[in-house]
């Protein structure tokens, strides 16, 4: 073998960029068979996915990225906060304002105004 | 290859830069996967996710962008010691991978629409093809930086400024394969499901 292979297979960030990539495929590979493999749903199947791509991004973020090792001043780690504080404002305030929109809509169910009193905590007095 | 504190400093600086583009870039993704988030059941009559998606199809394409992320990452550690070859061996691996990728995507967008499910025919449709085609325009324009960096590696000798602009090239690929995390999990795994 020669030097400088054995220096890049010896290197802190190879070993680094390995992790990372078996890493992502056990993420991936378990994500996938986990949807495939669900076909009702609901709120524990959408918690574990929006872990797995979680862990996937913390994966991509640390060992590709390297966005741990920056020196301070930190501005690259600031930048990506305030970047995950916009991009949490901007999906979750557009899911619950339109949520909000869809809920307020001419309805079309014609039992809606018996839904919406008992939906809305009302007791109906006949 | 010896750097000095000024080049270092610069190169910094410079990575710094392109990382907020990255970030403002990650904004515009943000819009796009929310407006997706809201639309995907209006499909107006049309197909639903679960309908259209070729699941094994799209995990063969995430393994793809994934290990082109990996090859990448090496290259640019192989040319930051300085073995060329290795560097060209892996970029032109990362040059296929990434072109595999768009070719499959390519061929399911067209597949789609030959089967009459174009971005016309419902608002999921739209919001679908608008996220995901902004994924790929991004990997065309990383598949085209590649293919004007890889000719310096083709030479005995690289430069600090080549090594810079492979730095660069390498946040944006590794950016670009975090986004398709999202798109594969938003758009391809939950799909039409409820949460």
């Amino acid at each position: 073998m020669s030097a400088p292979t054995k220096s890049l297979l010896q290197d802190k960030s190879f070993k680094l960029y390995v992790q990372g990539f078996v890493f992502s495929l056990i993420f991936t590979l378990a994500a996938y068979f986990f949807a495939t493999s669900n076909t009702s749903g609901g709120l524990l199947f959408g918690i574990t996915l929006a872990l797995f791509a979680f862990g996937q991004l913390l994966t991509q973020l640390i060992c590709f990225l390297h966005l741990d090792q920056e020196s301070k001043p930190r501005y690259n780690q600031m930048a990506f906060i305030y970047t995950a504080l916009t991009v949490f404002a901007i999906v979750a305030g557009s899911l619950w304002i339109m949520h909000n929109l869809h809920y307020n809509m001419k309805p079309q169910d014609p039992n809606i105004e018996q839904k919406i009193l008992e939906n809305e905590g009302y007791e109906i007095r006949q | 290859m010896s750097h000095t504190l000024a080049s270092t400093q610069n190169s910094s600086k410079v990575q710094l830069g392109f990382w907020i583009y990255l970030m403002t870039d990650c904004i515009l993704f943000a819009t796009l996967f929310a407006v997706y988030a809201v639309l995907r059941n209006n499909t107006a009559g049309g197909p639903s996710a679960s309908d259209i998606f070729d699941m094994p199809f799209i995990l063969v394409e995430t393994l793809l962008l994934l290990a082109s992320s990996f090859t990448a990452g090496i290259a640019l550690l192989a040319a930051k010691k300085s073995m060329i070859s290795l560097a060209r061996k892996l970029l032109i691996a990362t040059l296929v991978l990434g072109v595999s990728f768009l070719a499959m995507e390519l061929y399911e967008f067209i597949k789609m629409y030959n089967e009459g499910h174009s971005w016309r025919e419902s608002a999921f449709l739209s919001a679908y093809f608008t996220l995901v085609a902004t994924h790929g325009l991004h990997i065309t324009a990383g598949i085209i930086w590649l293919l004007v960096l890889l000719p310096k590696f083709f030479r005995s000798k690289i430069d600090s400024l080549t090594i810079s602009r492979l730095t660069l090239f390498s946040m944006f690929w590794h950016f670009l394969d975090v986004v398709w995390i999202f798109i594969f999990t938003v758009v391809y795994l939950i799909g039409d499901k409820t949460l």
